[in-house]
C-alpha cells in the first residue's frame, strides 16, 4: 500500500536520499535504522509530505501521489511523529493534540467555526491515558512547560489518535521513544503492535535496536542516503544488524538472507546497492 | 503499576513548579495590576481624574488607538509586524471622504473604505509571501508609498466638509460616544474569534511555530494572509472613525499613533516573537497608553513628556516580558534537572 521508487533528495552537495525504493503493506511494522545522518528522518519527511523529494515516485494504495504539504499526506491517511516533535510550544496540550482537527461545538455554533475547548481537553486527556497511560494533571498547560517525555507523549498521541479515526492508514514514527521512561516505552510498543494489528502500516525509525527486533518484521538499513539492505527480523541478529549499520558487514556478504525476500523489493535494493561500487 | 508511577512523576513536577506558576501569574495579571496602580496614582494626584467626564474622555481617546493596537496585535500574534496601519487609515479616510463628497451613499462609502483596507492588507501579505520579504521591510515600503499616495491624491490638503459620518464619530448611543461602542464591539468580535474559533486557534499556532502548524495539516499560507488582511480592514475602520470624528480627512496622521499602538501591544505581552496574545490585554494596553496621556495633561506636564513616558513604557514592557519568560524557562529547566537527578 506504500511504495517508494528511487526516491532522491539532495541538500546542496549532500545526498540525503539516494534512489531509495521499498514497498510495505498495511498490518506491517517496518523499521528504518542507520547511523546519524544516514537519511532516516529525511525519508520519513518525504513520506509525510513535510518536504518534497527531487526525483522518484511515491504510491499510496497503488495511486501515484505528489505531496505538496503534510496536509496532502494526511488526506490519504499518513500521520507522522517527527524527531523534533513539531509541537507548538505556546499552545496548550489540548490545542496541540487537536491542531488542524479542532472539535467543533455542537449545532449552529460549530458550523460558524466555534470550537469546543473543553471537549478537546477532555478527549486529549483520555487519549493520553488510554494510548500511553500518561496522566496529565492539567491540560491547560502550554507545551513549553512540559518535560521532554511529556512532549513526546503528546506528539505520539496526536498522530495515533488521528490514525485511529481512520479505517486504514500509515503512521511514521521518528525516534518515538527517545525521551520516554521505561514504562512509557513499553506502552508505545504496545500501541505500535495494536495499530499494526488493526491493519495500519507502522514505520518506525529508532536507534534502539533490541526494540526494533522486538517490534518490526522487516528492518531497512540506511547508510549515506541509501537503503543498503533489508533484513527479516526473524532470521537475523543484533550483531549482523550492527555490522550493516556501521559498514563492518557489506550487504553483499549476506545476499543469501536477502535472496529469500519478496522478489521485487529486494531486487530493487540489490540493484541500487551494487550501483555504488 | 506503570500508570501509577507516571502519575507520581507528573504530580511531583507540578508541586515543584510553584515558582513557575508565580511567574506565570505575574506575566498573566501584571498588566491589570499596573493599570490599577496607574489609576490609583493619577486619582491621588489629580482630583478631577476619576470624574465621569474625564474617564469617558480617556475611553474616547483610547477608541482610535485601541483599534490600531488591535489591528497590530493580530499581525504580531502571527509572528510579524505591520508598520503601515496609519497610512492605510489615512488613505481610507481620504477615499471615503471623496466618495461621500461625490454623493455616494454612506453605507457604500464605508464598504469601499473597508475594501481598500482589505486590499492594502492583501498587498502587504503578498509582498511578504511571494517576494520573500520580512514584514518589517515590506510594510515599511507600504508605509512610505501610501503616505506619498495620500499626499498626491489630496495635494497635501485636508478634505473638509464631510458631515455624513458625524453620527458615527461624534454621536452617542445611551450616553456613550459611538467610537467607544465601535471599539467595544470590534474587541468583542475579535476576542471571540481569537479565543473560541478554529481560525483563532490556528492563527496562534502559525504564529507560535509555523512549521509545526504546517506539519499538523494547517494551511499555513492562509494564516499568513489573514492577519494582514484583518489588520488592513480594522485600520480602515479606524480611519473611518477618525473621519467621522474630525469631519474632515487628514492626509497625514501623527506618527505617535503607530508608536502608541505598538506600545499597547507590547504592554499586552503579545510577544514580538508571536504565538501568544490576549485580546482583552491589548485593550488594557491601549487604555494604559491613553490614561498616561490623559493623566499627564491633567497634571499639567508638557505633552513632550508623554512621548518620553510612552517610549520608556515600551522598553520596560518588552524587557519585563522577556525577563519573566526567561525566568520561567530557567525555573522549569532547573526543575527538570532536579527531577533527573532524583531519578538517577
Ligand atoms: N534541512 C536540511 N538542510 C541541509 N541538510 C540537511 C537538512 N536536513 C538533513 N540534512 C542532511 O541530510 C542528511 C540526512 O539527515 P537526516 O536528518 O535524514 O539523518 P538521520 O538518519 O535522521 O539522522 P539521525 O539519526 O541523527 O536523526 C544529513 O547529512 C543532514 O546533514
Ligand atoms: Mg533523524
Amino acid at each position: 500500500m506504500l511504495e517508494a521508487r528511487e526516491l532522491s533528495k539532495s541538500y546542496g552537495a549532500v545526498k540525503a536520499l539516494d534512489t531509495v525504493s521499498f514497498r510495505a503493506v498495511g498490518g506491517e511494522v517496518i523499521a528504518i535504522v542507520g547511523d546519524n545522518g544516514a537519511g532516516k528522518s529525511t525519508l520519513l519527511k518525504v513520506l509525510s509530505g513535510a518536504i518534497t523529494h527531487d526525483t522518484g515516485q511515491l504510491r499510496v494504495g497503488g495511486e501515484l501521489v505528489d505531496f505538496r504539504s503534510p496536509h496532502d499526506a494526511e488526506q490519504v491517511g499518513i500521520e507522522a511523529v517527527y524527531q523534533d516533535l513539531a509541537l507548538v510550544n505556546t499552545l496548550d496540550v489540548g490545542s496541540n493534540i487537536f491542531l488542524g482537527r479542532e472539535i467543533p461545538r455542537k449545532g449552529m455554533a460549530g458550523r460558524i467555526g466555534l470550537i469546543d475547548r473543553r471537549a478537546m481537553r477532555r478527549e486529549g486527556r483520555e487519549a493520553l491515558r488510554d494510548l500511553l497511560g500518561v496522566e496529565f494533571p492539567t491540560m491547560r498547560r502550554t507545551v513549553e512547560m512540559l518535560s521532554g517525555g511529556q512532549r513526546q507523549a503528546v506528539a505520539i498521541v496526536r498522530s495515533a489518535s488521528r490514525l485511529e479515526q481512520r479505517g486504514r492508514g500509515v503512521i511514521l514514527l521518528d525516534e518515538p521513544t527517545a525521551a520516554l521512561g521505561v514504562a512509557q516505552r513499553q506502552r508505545v510498543g504496545m500501541l505500535i503492535k495494536r495499530l499494526a494489528s488493526k491493519g495500519h502500516l507502522v514505520v518506525i525509525v529508532s536507534h534502539d535496536l533490541p526494540t526494533v527486533f522486538e517490534l518490526a518484521s522487516r528492518i531497512f538499513v540506511m547508510r549515506l542516503g541509501r537503503l543498503v539492505t533489508e533484513l527479516h527480523a526473524n532470521d537475523s541478529d543484533l550483531s549482523t544488524l550492527v555490522g550493516l549499520i556501521t559498514g563492518a558487514i557489506e550487504p553483499t556478504d549476506i545476499t543469501k538472507v536477502v535472496a529469500d525476500d519478496d522478489a521485487t523489493a529486494s531486487s530493487d535494493i540489490n540493484r541500487s546497492s551494487r550501483g555504488t561500487k | 503499576m506503570a500508570t501509577a508511577d507516571t502519575t507520581k512523576v507528573v504530580e511531583a513536577d507540578d508541586a515543584v513548579s510553584a515558582p513557575v506558576r508565580a511567574l506565570q501569574i505575574g506575566r498573566d495579571y501584571g498588566i491589570g495590576g499596573f493599570f490599577f496602580l496607574l489609576l490609583l496614582i493619577f486619582s491621588l494626584a489629580s482630583p478631577t481624574f476619576l470624574s465621569g467626564p474625564n474617564l469617558l474622555g480617556i475611553l474616547t481617546a483610547a477608541s482610535v488607538v485601541s483599534l490600531f493596537a488591535l489591528a497590530e496585535a493580530l499581525v504580531v500574534i502571527a509572528g510579524a509586524i505591520d508598520l503601515s496601519v496609519v497610512p492605510i487609515a489615512a488613505l481610507v479616510g481620504v477615499i471615503v471622504a471623496l466618495s461621500l463628497n461625490a454623493g455616494i451613499p454612506v453605507w457604500l462609502a464605508v464598504l469601499i473604505g473597508l475594501g481598500v483596507g482589505f486590499l492594502c492588507g492583501l498587498l502587504n501579505a503578498s509582498v511578504i509571501e511571494f517576494m520573500n520579504m520580512s514584514s518589517l521591510i515590506a510594510t515599511l515600503a507600504t508605509l512610505t508609498t501610501l503616505t506619498g499616495v495620500v499626499l498626491l491624491i489630496t495635494n497635501g490638503k485636508p478634505i473638509f466638509g464631510v458631515t455624513a459620518l458625524a453620527p458615527l464619530g461624534q454621536g452617542r448611543t445611551l450616553g456613550v460616544q459611538n467610537p467607544i461602542l465601535v471599539m467595544i464591539a470590534t474587541y468583542a468580535l475579535v476576542g471571540i474569534v481569537m479565543s473560541q474559533t478554529k481560525f483563532g486557534n490556528r492563527l496562534l499556532a502559525v504564529g507560535g511555530n509555523a512549521e509545526a502548524a504546517r506539519r499538523a495539516g494547517v494551511r499555513r499560507r492562509f494564516y499568513v494572509f489573514a492577519p494582514f488582511v484583518a489588520c488592513g480592514v480594522i485600520s480602515a475602520g479606524a480611519g473611518i472613525v477618525v473621519l467621522g470624528r474630525l469631519g474632515s480627512a487628514q492626509p497625514t496622521f501623527a506618527n505617535s499613533i503607530l508608536f502608541d499602538a505598538i506600545t499597547a501591544v507590547a504592554l499586552a505581552g503579545v510577544l514580538l516573537s508571536g504565538g501568544r496574545g490576549s485580546i482583552l490585554k491589548v485593550l488594557l494596553g491601549s487604555l494604559i497608553v491613553a490614561t498616561i496621556a490623559n493623566g499627564l495633561v491633567l497634571l499639567r506636564v508638557s505633552s513632550f513628556w508623554t512621548y518620553v513616558t510612552t517610549g520608556l513604557l515600551l522598553a520596560v514592557a518588552v524587557w519585563a516580558d522577556g525577563a519573566v519568560s526567561r525566568a520561567i524557562e530557567r525555573t522549569s529547566l532547573s526543575t527538570e534537572h532536579r527531577k533527573e537527578a532524583a531519578r538517577a
